[in-house]
């Protein structure tokens, strides 16, 4: 078998096999519900690194003492329009559409609603979480705070994490909007491809271990200190979402925060999420064509050389959606051989 | 990292910040502002300069006063509560300044903040913010952490395009700190604005690679190339893709007749500006007491300042610290200006019946 070999999977199959084996891992089923969708959601669109995969990191984490399955959900404190939620250490993807759920639901009566949570797991991608303010019909926001990857700006030694972040907005003739990013100049992903295939990196996305700027890319891995997009101004984002996350939630902050693959130490993430409802303001039509309108703008303008067509934020995933949604999701043999054993080792039958 | 500005070789004059403000408030009111109003312009434009916006100070005046006496913005009048939710409102200022509208929307998110815990105001038909880390600022004095931004004219192509379409989305944020000042975020989503063109336009100077585009969208290094033409995202497609979220967050919610390309810029006289905000509010006690959360930010910024420091770096900052403290050295010595603009205000004072001295 080639490390390459794919099946076609339909979403409903993707979902069952998550679901069951998350189930047996120790999840209760609402949660696994949850943490599947996700899976699912990212699946479809081609991030197959927050997709079925995360079954193994899961089982990693739980099995280690890093991550707790058994979480109470209620909140700790909420106001008319807020809340604040204790993950205990739980799966980041729960936490946060857990507290999007009752950002939407704060936003029905307050017109926005903003919940934050203290002691989280990796959330892994965060367009999900905007997504599902989206599907509300509302806009969402949604801040992590990360281990640290980068150095304050001007300075040499990681203290900020690179703060994933997103935001989203409902479209009616095209798919909704959907800004997903970090505030690094490059991404981690696109960082250790380049260290296999040894293509260089572009200048000011990285310091190696002396605090010099790299291009290498195995030396920028080995040091991990990422420089900030657009530099200071993405220097200085990152300090305001540790100031919405790690000071907001009241736990732990910068240095204290560790990495998903310390499996045996809880993460201690923290998030903040934002839902808006427009329809205080507009009816909900009229504001889906105003964003329509926003899309359909940029869609005219002239693409530079080179550039097939002008694109808004979330659009090259949207079209993976659609083929996937059509054809299946490509999973690879290989992660399903390894899923399949996980079926056995947990005494549950093979779903598919 | 990118070098700035340095000093004009122009005669400079010191101007004491009290004597800026007066003027400011002199001539407002003589335009036709309320007090109130004028004062608030005369805080904000001071503010501004002092903190070395210096674009966004003392030569405002005579663009905004040549707005009211061409009819273009109303020197009075308050904003309109258009609709609302516990803590959600949207106010039209119906072509009056923000400078004064704007205060009103981030005061009456703080208002609310206090019961809802967070808030958020959305302001249609005003002007350009000027500085927009004042009304964030202004969050973070009442002890929350306060956010705003508004859609500018169209100064950048989106990622890929070659014409403009979407402004470079002014952005500020600030938090209220214990033992330190507040940490204040103010900055703008394009890699270098208009007046930086201009500076090395003056100069004589090539801009660095990668801050700006000529008339076609194709790189230049030329600053009138670049005044001709249009700016570039900070942080490529990220920086628009913030922009494009900024847009449907003022633009898009704000329900205003114009917004994207349709806004226009603080120097056409003829056309309402049709400006867009959004600020929020955030009460921290929503999560925890407001004296365990100051200790925290002292916290964050004490491990910012304990951080080692880059080759050439004095030290590690916390964002507005630096401007903070040319404030700090202005309040107590004087805002330096240059001659020829000093002339200016004075000759616009004149015209208004205003005296410089």
């Amino acid at each position: 078998m080639t490390a390459g070999e794919t099946v076609r999977a339909t979403p409903e199959r993707i979902r069952s096999l998550a679901f069951s084996l998350l189930q047996a891992l120790g999840m209760p089923p609402g949660d696994a519900g949850i943490t599947a969708d996700a899976m699912v959601w990212n699946e479809l669109r081609g991030a197959a690194g927050h997709g079925l995969s995360r079954v193994l990191q899961i089982r990693d984490r739980s099995r280690a003492g890093g991550l707790n399955l058994r979480v109470d959900w209620t909140p700790l404190h909420e106001t008319p329009a807020t809340g604040l939620l204790d993950a205990e250490d739980g799966w980041g993807v729960v936490a946060a559409s857990r507290a999007m759920e009752l950002a939407v639901d704060k936003a029905r009566d307050a017109g926005v609603g903003t919940v934050v949570v203290r002691n989280s797991d990796v959330t892994s991608a965060m367009g999900y979480y905007p997504y599902i303010a989206v599907m509300a019909g509302m806009v969402g926001l949604a801040i992590t705070n990360s281990v640290p990857l980068m150095p304050p700006w001007g300075g040499t030694e990681v203290l900020l994490g690179n703060q994933a972040f997103a935001i989203g907005a409902p479209a009616s003739t095209h798919p909704p909007l959907i800004f997903d990013s970090s505030t690094s100049a490059y991404n981690m992903g696109k960082m250790r491809r380049a260290a296999v295939s040894g293509e260089m990196l572009p200048p000011g996305v990285a310091l190696d271990e002396t605090g010099e700027e790299t291009t290498d890319a195995a030396a920028a891995l080995a040091a991990l200190r990422l420089l900030p997009m657009g530099g200071h101004r993405g220097g200085g984002l990152a300090i305001m979402w540790e100031v919405l996350t790690g000071i907001l939630a009241g736990r732990r902050s910068t240095t204290e925060v560790a990495g998903m693959h310390e499996v045996d130490r809880t993460q201690g993430l923290s998030l903040y999420v934002q839902a808006l409802d427009p329809r205080v303001f507009l009816p909900y039509d009229e504001f889906l064509s105003r964003v329509d309108r926003l899309i359909d703008q940029i869609h005219s303008n002239p693409p530079r050389r080179g550039v097939d067509r002008v694109r808004v934020p979330g659009e090259s995933k949207a079209r993976v959606e659609a083929e996937y949604g059509m054809h299946g999701v490509p999973v690879p043999t290989g992660l399903l051989e390894r899923l399949r054993a996980l079926c056995t080792d947990l005494g549950i039958e093979w779903p598919w | 990292m990118r070098g700035t500005a340095g000093p004009s070789t122009e005669n400079t004059v010191q101007v004491p910040a009290s004597h800026l403000e007066d003027f400011t408030i002199r001539a407002f009111r003589a335009l036709g502002m309320p007090s109130e109003h004028a004062g608030l312009m005369g805080d904000q434009i001071t503010w501004a300069h002092a903190r070395g916006h210096s674009w966004l100070g003392a030569p405002k005046i005579i663009q905004y006063g040549t707005r009211i006496r061409t009819g273009v913005t109303a020197a009075a009048g308050e904003p309109e509560v258009v609709s609302e939710a516990g803590a959600f409102t949207l106010l039209d200022a119906r072509d009056t300044f923000s400078q004064i509208a704007g205060v009103r929307a981030m005061e009456l998110a703080v208002e609310k903040a206090g019961q809802a815990g967070a808030s958020v105001s959305v302001l249609r038909n005003t002007t350009s913010a000027g500085a927009l880390g004042y009304f964030a600022l202004l969050a973070a004095r009442r002890g929350m952490i306060g956010m705003a931004n508004n859609n500018a004219p169209p100064l950048m192509p989106p990622w890929g395009g070659t014409t403009k379409l979407i402004g470079n989305q002014a952005f500020a944020m600030a938090s209220p700190a214990g033992r330190h000042d507040p940490v204040l975020l103010d900055m703008a989503l394009s890699e270098m604005t208009l007046v930086r063109y201009h500076e090395y336009e003056e100069r004589g100077e090539r801009l660095p690679e990668g801050v700006a585009l000529d008339a076609s969208g194709r790189p230049t290094t030329d600053p009138t190339e670049a005044l001709r033409g249009m700016m570039v995202p900070m942080g490529e497609h990220r920086g628009y893709g913030l922009a494009v979220m900024w847009e449907v967050l003022t633009g898009v919610l704000s329900g205003s007749l114009r917004f994207l390309d349709d806004v226009t810029m603080p120097g056409v006289f003829d056309r309402a500006q049709a400006v867009s905000m959004f600020f929020l509010a955030i009460n921290p006690e929503m999560a925890m007491p407001y004296d365990e959360f100051v200790e925290r930010v002292d916290t964050l910024v004490d491990r910012m300042h304990a951080s080692p420091a880059a080759p050439g770096v004095d030290r590690v900052l916390v964002p507005g610290e630096r401007s903070a403290a040319v404030a700090r050295r202005r309040m107590r010595d004087g805002i330096p200006m240059p001659a020829s603009l000093v002339a200016e205000l004075a000759s616009f004072g004149n015209e208004i019946g205003v005296p410089w001295d």
